[in-house]
């Protein structure tokens, strides 16, 4: 049943959509009011006031290490996803009643993993880096 | 445009360097009743300072004031205590009162207090839908303005106006209040009474609440008082101080209520305090309709008796434009429900005053947010805010 | 050949034009719960009880003036309301929507999913940055940390039936909620598994109690700030796409997808397929979403039931919306990371458990994934 026709409806829809709405706005473009806002509209809207200047800043270095955090754990969680697929598999191979070679093998090495990942989720917890201030 | 290509050069050295960010709020924000602008330094989220900049709403009312008849000064300030403009009326007219010399009769005592106690139920209701806003609570508004909506259709019915009411005028009230406003009314104080129980099951039993409100913007007592803070701000944090208690004013020392104190002058003791006022403003107008119904209405049927020059003389005018008040001074001060509302009067005769003062206590609370907030996050801002109360048309008048 | 690319394109079109309406009556059905729980009215002015309010709200989307901030970055500033709304428009693909109802049954849909998910944030944070409002750019900022910190738990929520089927086609998980193989123990793993599915769905679409990209009263809107007319549009239409995407791959996983509920030990949806006859003996063969179209009894009971069930979820969603107030930032960030990430890790700690102590559930879908040419026997 897996054929590559599936995946073009996938890309179809996001192409398509993308399409879409490049029409629509096309469209738009046509039919609204052809009146171009003044300068003055096209301030930027910092609540009525003039703005204090624009938004490139250097943020906080918080938004840093919680990405640095992040990036570990989304990388932990790719690497379960396979496993986690074939877990059933990887046990107790096809019969679904005895252990395979490798089964609990299979069983401990994940929690080994996930356990060096809770103990990484811990000492970060421990040194706040997971305190928002 | 060199402010910012010089901020960039800096940057440029300095590669670690972080940047303060200065957002401004207001003066047309969606959080903000009416306009004020405060400008927030933060760092990130954590706000190191708040400017408040004040004056969008500016109509130099004092200064009108000045020129105009004390019953068109009470127009003009009720305007600025919109939420509860019965105080403003009754500020002018117990001024005038005072200077003049005009005895209260009893019962238009008790009504004006009614009222006055109403106003400020009104007041706080709005202020809890305004607060639901602020903390992303969507539903709150629409709750209050619904209970609310039987209380100004009571004052409609008492004065023909909703909002700004004038039906407190010098010597009394302007009108007996009509039959069916008593059964409206005890509809109107058992219907809220349930509402309460619901919003305290809704909203302030709610976990998430709790966590916006628990210790966040914290003041101390030294501070509050030495600020100028009064009203439930004051009392949340933790100062035993009400005027209709400790400096008692129409018939306030005759009513038994308790006062409600907070303990750490956080957003959730701001918030309880005021939950509790309008429970205790229920019972006082419950104790204000007993006196009521003991007391006869004075004849001519407007509950006081100086209705001097002028009464008739009111074609869309105000029947105590001619009062002649002798000179002197006077400073009348209510318990708002937003704290101390003062106003002092300078008259040196004739039917207006020669100067007029209001002491508002929202512009005193307005000028503590740098105190509340510095040390919070940016989404605390907005919830201080909220708990603080602060009526802009105060702030600026 | 032709006659192909035009039925594609035919059907392409009817998908669009169905999902946008579909969409755009989301947005009615929302203010007309919210006015139900907030004693108003809601809208009910333009048509009879207000049904053409959101053709309205679009033709007046289309008329608005166009205004690019001028100090925005144009090609970003006009792409992030496409991303925001293509990438949640594609999940719509993946989801089997009934029996035999489906554009495409993809073996690795979940990962897609996830992946989609994690794009239309983009869109959020592209329209954040290029608009060059600080509270469009803070809006931006919340919206990366809270939707990188809610997916882990997206991720570890789906993956205990995933591990318990062992596929990552939407249709084998599905499968466990049939009458024949369904058994009260996966309620153990699923249930809390389908909550916390819920809770980082929830954050990862931004909706209250979790809409700090947004929040109105601290950011005036937020990332979108500076949108107007049809790109505005788009943002909520977006975020509708995507919470009904997210919604029905929570019915998928731990709602019994599309099947019709099974009555005292009798399916439903067998019941539907005896009493009504095959359809295939009439129509031919069908599959994909022309399946309803030919009018298959089967294939239209279960999309209603799916429907249905996503609706469910979707009112549960705005139920929520309009009773909680909003969360702080560090709080929210603080749940994702302290609460839900322990919980998730837990979650597939119990899921593993299951499959080693009740190894005759779930079976029966493993092949189809390539890795099992990699098993050793």
């Amino acid at each position: 049943m897996i054929t590559t026709g599936q995946y073009n409806w996938v890309a179809l829809f996001l192409l398509g959509g993308a399409c879409v709405l490049g029409l629509a706005f096309a469209l738009a473009a046509l039919y609204r009011p052809a009146a171009r806002p003044s300068m003055l509209k096209r301030l930027t809207y910092e609540s009525g006031a003039r703005a204090l200047g624009d938004a490139l800043l250097r943020f906080n270095i918080r938004f840093y290490i919680l990405a640095i955090v992040f990036l570990m754990f989304d990388v932990d969680v790719i690497f379960i996803f396979p496993w986690a697929v074939s877990f059933r598999l990887l046990v107790f191979g096809d019969n679904n009643i005895v252990f395979t070679p490798i089964g609990p093998s299979a069983l401990t090495e994940m929690f080994v993993f996930l356990g060096i990942l809770i103990i990484g989720w811990a000492y970060a917890y421990r040194k706040g880096a997971l305190e928002w201030v | 445009m060199t402010r910012i290509s010089d901020r960039r050069l800096e940057l440029r050295h300095d590669p670690l360097l972080t940047e303060k960010v200065v957002y401004s709020v207001g003066p047309q924000h969606p959080s903000l009743p009416a306009p004020v602008r405060l400008v927030v330094q933060a760092d990130g989220e954590l706000i190191e300072r708040v400017t408040p900049e004040i004056g969008y709403l500016h109509r130099g009312v004092e200064q009108l004031c000045a020129r105009r008849s004390y019953a068109q000064c009470a127009a003009l300030l009720s305007r600025c205590e919109w939420l509860a403009g019965a105080n403003a009326d009754y500020l002018v007219s117990a001024a005038v009162e005072q200077l003049a010399g005009i005895e209260v009769s009893v019962r238009a005592q008790w009504l004006r207090m009614l009222v006055l106690e109403l106003s400020r139920i009104l007041s706080h209701l709005f202020w809890w839908g305004q607060l639901g806003l602020e903390a992303g609570q969507i539903t709150a508004v629409f709750w209050a303005l619904r209970e609310r909506e039987p209380g100004l259709d009571l004052l409609e019915l008492l004065s023909g106006h909703r909002w700004h009411h004038g039906w407190i005028v010098p010597g009394g009230v302007r009108r007996e209040p009509p039959a069916e406003f008593y059964g409206g009314l005890a509809r109107f104080s058992g219907r809220l009474r349930e509402a309460l129980e619901h919003f305290e099951e809704f909203f302030s039993d709610n976990a998430i609440w709790v966590n916006r409100s628990e210790l966040i913007g914290t003041l101390n007592s030294d501070y509050a008082q030495a600020h100028g803070a009064s009203g439930p701000v004051l009392r949340a944090s933790g100062v035993d101080h009400d005027l209709r208690r400790d400096a008692p004013y129409l018939q306030y020392d005759r009513v038994s209520f308790s006062v409600p104190v907070g303990e750490y002058g956080d957003v959730l003791d701001r918030y309880q305090v005021r939950m509790e006022e309008m429970r205790q403003s229920l019972s006082i107008i419950a104790q204000c309709v007993e006196a009521i119904a003991h007391l006869a209405p004075t004849t001519g049927g407007a509950g006081g008796p100086a209705r001097s020059a002028g009464e008739d003389g009111g074609h869309g005018g105000s029947p105590h434009q001619g009062i002649e008040v002798p000179a002197g001074e006077a400073y009348i001060a209510v318990e708002g429900p937003r704290g101390e509302l003062g106003l002092s009067v300078v008259s040196e005769g004739g039917p207006g005053p020669a100067r007029l003062h209001l002491r508002s206590p929202s512009l005193y609370h307005l000028h503590l947010l740098d105190e509340l907030c510095r040390g919070y996050l940016l989404a605390d801002l907005f919830v201080i805010l909220g708990s603080l109360d602060i009526m802009i048309g105060e702030v600026d008048r | 050949m032709p006659q192909d690319i035009l039925l594609i394109l035919v059907r392409g079109v009817i998908l669009v034009v169905v999902c946008l309406t579909a969409f755009a009556y989301l947005t009615y059905l929302e203010r007309r719960v919210l006015s139900w729980f907030q004693w108003r009215v809601g809208p009910n002015r333009v048509g009879p009880w207000g049904l053409f309010q959101p053709i309205a709200d679009g033709v007046k989307a289309i008329l608005k003036q166009e205004l690019i901030p001028r100090r925005a970055d144009k090609v970003l500033y006009l792409i992030a309301p496409i991303i925001s709304f293509s990438a949640a428009f594609t999940m719509f693909s993946l989801i089997p929507v009934g029996e035999r109802v489906f554009l495409t049954d993809l073996p690795i849909a979940v990962l897609v999913f996830l992946g989609l998910s994690s794009l239309a944030a983009y869109g959020v944070i592209l329209a954040g940055w290029s608009s060059q409002n600080r509270y469009s750019f803070m809006g931006a900022l919340r919206s990366i940390a809270q939707v990188i910190s809610y997916e882990l738990g997206l991720g570890l929520a789906l993956m205990v039936p995933v591990m318990i089927v062992g596929s990552l086609k939407i249709t084998d998980i599905g499968n466990i909620y049939r009458a024949e193989t369904w058994h009260p123990a996966y309620l153990f793993v699923l249930l809390p598994a389908g909550v916390l599915f819920l809770v980082s769905a929830m954050a990862e679409t931004a909706r209250i109690p979790f809409d700090l990209p947004e929040c109105e009263s601290e950011l005036v809107t937020g990332f979108h700030t500076e949108y107007s007319s049809l790109k505005y549009a788009m943002f909520p239409m977006g975020e509708y796409m995507g919470m009904s995407a997210m919604c029905a791959i929570a019915v998928h996983f731990f709602l019994g997808g599309y099947l019709l509920p099974a009555i005292g030990g009798v399916d439903l949806t067998n019941w539907v397929g005896l009493i009504v006859g095959n359809p295939d003996a009439v129509w031919g063969p069908q599959e994909g979403y022309w399946t309803v179209v030919s009018l298959s009894a089967l294939g239209l009971s279960t999309t209603l039931t799916f429907v249905a069930k996503t609706l469910f979820l979707i009112l549960i969603f705005m139920w929520i919306r309009a009773t909680e107030p909003r969360f702080r930032y560090d709080q929210l960030m603080q749940f994702g990371w302290k609460v839900l990430l322990p919980a998730g890790l837990v979650l597939v700690f119990l899921a593993a458990l299951f499959v080693v102590l009740m190894p005759d559930l779930g079976g029966g879908a493993q092949s189809t994934m390539e890795v099992s040419m990699y098993v050793p026997r």
